[in-house]
């Protein structure tokens, strides 16, 4: 980003001819001296070459920098997004400071004066940002590298820009970039401006992050509501309180335990309801106002649902008319407590969808509120892609299946799991991963359906009382239409596959897995209907399959096994505990206990641990693993015959990097200014950031300051060494061929 | 010879031959790369998914009132977002009939089947399958042979109108009422029951003719031919969903 010259070019025109007369009049003297020419060739060349690293020498090569008019016109703004922006003062958090900072001076002023703003969202990494992108981030980094940003953002720039500011508190937790950046920021001449967010002093901070509940329970079963509370500072918290609300009504108060230094810790109540219903409990976090602390959230909120209900309801939404609907209909005709709603997608590029039932179970609409849509157990979406679906209800069949526990089936062949998935919001329902790569439309060599070892285990597969259950698989017909699946996600068991397996296609045809407190499955063929319809086939095997599958997937919230959370401090380097519980089946009184096998993973996929456990009914085992660092721990507990009973996901965050110190680092960003030749300020003595903006576009005329811009790229060490080289080696040559 | 010159050199009548010898394989290849080509256009790619089949029974081809097959696969294609595929011919006892959920026969004449295509039938509607007749241009020997055979084919089985308040009149569209236009009646849909299940529908009025023809070939007759395409909607829309 600079341009190569000389300080003195004069020297070259004066010393070059200089040179070449000095040079013939060598010759013409080695000449008259009898010397040969291959001598004269190679001390003439050595001298010449001496002569024009002298020239060089003196002409005091330089670098210039780039003026404002060489420059993009446009200023790189670094946004903090770090968690420690998302300490409240003066009623919001230094982000949503930063934002209307942004939205209501900066930006009209670069407009006004037809200055481009380049935005850009930094913690530990460097994301490219518009307006809508700050607006929707949330300032939840685990760490802080301002150096990194400034580096990488001049990196993606083809010019330099005119300058960098960054909008942060300027508190780093990690300085190794650093060096780099500076020396960017002095070589291509970028001034750095800084505006720093944040009161002056460390103050304590506690905030309420969260409230957890299940989404359904049965009447008279006992429960947790749990908040996650987030506290920074050194000193130990004083005296606050949290208060538990029932459909806004005083249940039960306690007293935040104590503890010293920032931390990330969970407070649970334990409740249970006599009757059905929908209630919202809230937890609300007080203190007593001569505390000194400052209060961020105080108030979330978690509704649940109670219920007992004997009919199980499905919903079924198709991308468009289809024949799954149709057979999978007449198989649940048989179960007179499974209640079947139907709806179709009426047009393409439309999230419109129509009845195809008559009678009382008839839907006009898809549900509007999570609350109607939490009536069904279980959701099929079948042919359906997420285009299809607006992000609302992308959204409420997350909730449905993740808070409510929910069964959700996917059922579609090559032209429904396509690429469309991928980054999707329903694309984390589903338990495999898909390709980049468009679907492959087209029939494929026939197939045989195969069950595998976990199905054999589980009681949906289970659809002949003859004995001869395998006999009874084997009979389907062959199938030609599948989806193709990249990889099965990590705790998502394989349920039908593919015979014979395709060489580079993953074989994978049913898969299932635990999402929250409900479950998912994929059937990945586009015509299993045709088992029904085959002549040979046995139409109660069809019906009793879909029976069972989609009573399976209904016990999503009835699962016999749960993982609890004990209130407890969720850092990292810690001992997270755990407890395993059993519900009572009053099905089965007799059952005394069960063994059952717990699995802890990191966020890589890493076991961390792997542990038989016998449980008995109603008394919670416990059990911790050690979380060496932050991130999402999935914990997975599955029976003796491996079918995944339970999982849940922990989260383990490091606050003491991001809560240690909390006070706004303006030195920091003064040194960055200072070195740079730019400025540091406090958001509130910003001032007119017109006339800021102004100063940076005005282009640089001044010569005195077009010099200072200059740095010299003069000769160094290894300059020298060539220089001396040449004369070793003139001294040599004349040495050996016996010249004065 | 224009082909010879097409394939680049001067041939005499007895080298063409030898040229036609020396790339027979190739004209193999591509004669079946076409064929393949027409099949697959002809039955669909399988991901299609109005599979209807026209069915040939006893002495008729399936080629009554020709191309009213195609015109029920538009009609669908007017209101579904799923590929339709059109027509294929299948007989009752075809392996593929048991591939095909949708089956559709028309005809002026009488018919009888036999005992294979009745035992194929009863197996292919028990499982799901579903048969919508239609008499050509009102001629009553049709329909009064599709009855005869339902009862052969279901002889515990319910074959009666179907009234106005049976959702197949407003699964789509909301029929109220089906007027006859050469007689001062309401004509009503035909269907046979299994278990509840409403498995075969037919209709005597030439609805074929209606939905497909204009009523071309059954001029004021029938069923008037706007009537004719929503309730030949609504009975594939039904036979989807139901």
């Amino acid at each position: 980003m600079s341009q190569w010259g000389f300080d003195n070019p004069l020297v070259w025109y004066l010393g070059l001819p200089t040179v070449l007369g000095v040079g013939v009049l060598a010759v013409r003297n080695l000449r008259r001296q009898g010397r040969s020419r291959r001598q004269i060739c190679v001390l003439i060349s050595l001298r010449a070459l001496m002569g024009l690293m002298l020239l060089y020498w003196l002409a005091r090569p330089v670098s210039r920098m780039f003026t404002s008019d060489e420059r993009d016109s446009s200023v790189i703004v670094l946004v903090d997004r770090s968690e420690s922006m998302s300490l409240e003062e003066i009623g919001r958090s230094r982000y949503q400071q930063v934002l209307e900072l942004l939205r209501e001076r900066l930006v009209p002023a670069a407009e006004k004066v037809e200055l481009r703003l380049k935005p850009f969202l930094f913690a530990g990494e460097l994301q490219a940002a518009d307006g809508p992108m700050l607006a929707r981030s949330q300032p939840d980094g685990q760490h802080t590298n301002l150096g990194r940003a400034i580096t990488e953002s001049l990196s993606l720039q083809e010019r330099p820009p005119l300058a960098v500011l960054a909008l942060t508190d300027g508190v780093v937790t990690d300085s190794q970039d650093n060096p780099r950046a500076v020396s960017m920021l002095v070589r291509q001449g970028v001034p750095f401006y800084g505006v720093g967010v944040g009161s002056e002093t460390d103050a304590q901070f506690l905030e309420l992050e969260q409230v957890t509940a299940p989404g359904v329970v049965a009447p008279r079963n006992r429960f947790r509501i749990s908040a996650r509370l987030k506290a920074t500072g050194e000193q130990p918290i004083p005296k606050c309180e949290l208060s538990l609300l029932r459909d806004g009504q005083f249940v039960e108060r306690k007293a935040v335990s104590q503890g010293p230094g920032p931390r990330l810790w969970q407070e649970s109540f334990t409740v249970s309801e006599p009757d059905s219903g929908t209630h919202t409990y809230t937890v609300r976090l007080t203190h007593s106002a001569a505390e000194a602390i400052t209060l961020g959230n105080t108030e979330s909120s978690a509704r649940v649902r109670v219920t007992d209900e004997r009919a199980l309801k499905v919903l079924f939404l198709q991308g468009g008319l289809t024949w799954d609907y149709k057979f999978i209909r007449l198989a649940l005709r048989g179960d007179p407590a499974i209640r079947l709603s139907g709806l179709s997608r009426t047009a393409s590029h439309s999230s419109f969808m129509q009845t195809v039932d008559d009678g009382p179970d008839a839907l006009r609409k898809f549900p509007d509120a999570i609350e109607e849509l939490a009536e069904y157990r279980v959701v099929i979406l079948a042919n359906i892609r997420p285009r299809d679906l607006s992000d609302g209800q992308q959204q409420m069949l997350k909730q449905f299946c993740g808070r409510f526990g929910g069964g959700l089936l996917l059922l579609g062949g090559q032209r429904t799991f396509d690429s469309t998935w991928r980054e999707s919001s329903l694309e984390e329902l589903l338990p495999v991963k898909l390709g980049a790569s468009p679907a492959v439309t087209g029939p494929i060599s026939p197939f045989r359906l195969v069950i595998t070892d976990a199905a054999r285990q589980s009681g949906v597969f289970q659809i002949s009382d003859a004995g001869d259950n395998a006999a009874a698989w084997r009979q389907l017909p062959t199938f030609n239409h599948c989806a193709t699946v990249q990889s099965v996600k990590p705790g998502a068991e394989v349920w039908m596959r593919r015979d014979p397996v395709v060489s580079g296609q993953l074989p994978a045809l049913m898969i299932t897995q635990r999402f929250g407190t409900g479950l998912t499955s994929v059937i990945g063929l586009q015509n299993l209907w045709r088992w029904r319809l085959a002549k040979r086939a046995q139409i109660e095997h069809f019906d009793r399959f879909w029976r069972q599958l989609i009573r399976h997937l209904a016990k999503g919230n009835r699962r016999s096994v749960e993982i609890h959370l004990p209130d407890q401090a969720l850092s990292p380097a810690a001992d997270i505990r755990l407890q395993v519980q059993l519900t009572p089946d009053p099905s089965r009184p007799t059952d005394s206990q069960h063994e059952l096998r717990l699995r802890v993973r990191d966020q890589q996929g890493n076991a961390i641990l792997d542990e038989a456990l016998v449980v008995r009914p109603d008394r919670p085992h416990e059990v911790a693993f050690h979380a060496a660092d932050g991130g999402l721990y999935t914990v997975s507990v599955a029976d003796s015959g491996g079918t995944i009973q339970a999982t849940r996901v922990v989260e383990v965050r490091d606050v003491t990097r991001e809560f240690q110190t909390t006070a706004r680092n303006l030195e920091g960003l003064t040194q960055w200014a200072h070195v740079s030749q730019g400025q540091a300020m406090a958001i509130e003595d910003c001032g007119d950031l017109e006339q800021l903006l102004v100063r940076l576009k005005q282009p640089v005329d001044d010569p005195a300051d077009d010099r200072s811009r200059m740095r010299p790229a003069g000769p160094g060490g290894w300059f020298l060494s060539l220089m001396l080289t040449l004369l070793s080696l003139e001294w040599m040559a004349r040495k050996s061929w016996g010249l004065s | 010879m224009d082909g010879a010159k097409i394939l680049g050199t001067e041939l005499s009548r007895w080298n063409w031959r030898l040229v036609v010898k020396k790339h027979l394989g190739i004209y193999v290849l591509l004669t079946l790369v076409a064929w393949g080509a027409v099949w697959g256009q002809a039955t669909g790619d399988g991901l299609s998914s109005f599979f209807m089949g026209r069915v040939k029974y006893s002495k008729n081809d399936g080629n009554d009132c020709r191309g009213v097959g195609r015109n029920l696969a538009k009609l669908v294609s007017q209101v579904s977002t799923v590929p339709i595929a059109d027509e294929k011919r299948v007989a009752f006892t075809d392996p593929v009939l048991f591939e095909t959920p949708f089956l559709f026969m028309n005809g002026h004449r009488s018919f009888a089947l036999n005992g294979a295509e009745l035992e194929n039938l009863r197996v292919y509607l028990e499982h799901g399958g579903f048969l919508f007749a239609s008499g050509c241009c009102t001629n009553p020997a049709f329909p009064e042979a599709w009855r005869r055979e339902m009862r052969r084919v279901f002889p515990s089985a319910q074959v009666r109108r179907i009234d106005y308040t049976h959702p197949i009149y407003r699964v789509f569209y909301r029929i109220d009422r089906v007027r006859s236009l050469h007689r001062n009646a309401d004509v009503f849909l035909e269907g046979v029951f299994l278990d509840n299940r409403l498995v075969s529908v037919m209709c005597e009025d030439g609805l074929c003719c209606a939905f497909s023809a204009n009523n071309s070939c059954n001029v004021g007759r029938g069923i008037s031919p706007q009537v004719g395409k929503k309730l030949a909607l609504n009975l594939a829309v039904y036979a989807m969903t139901h």
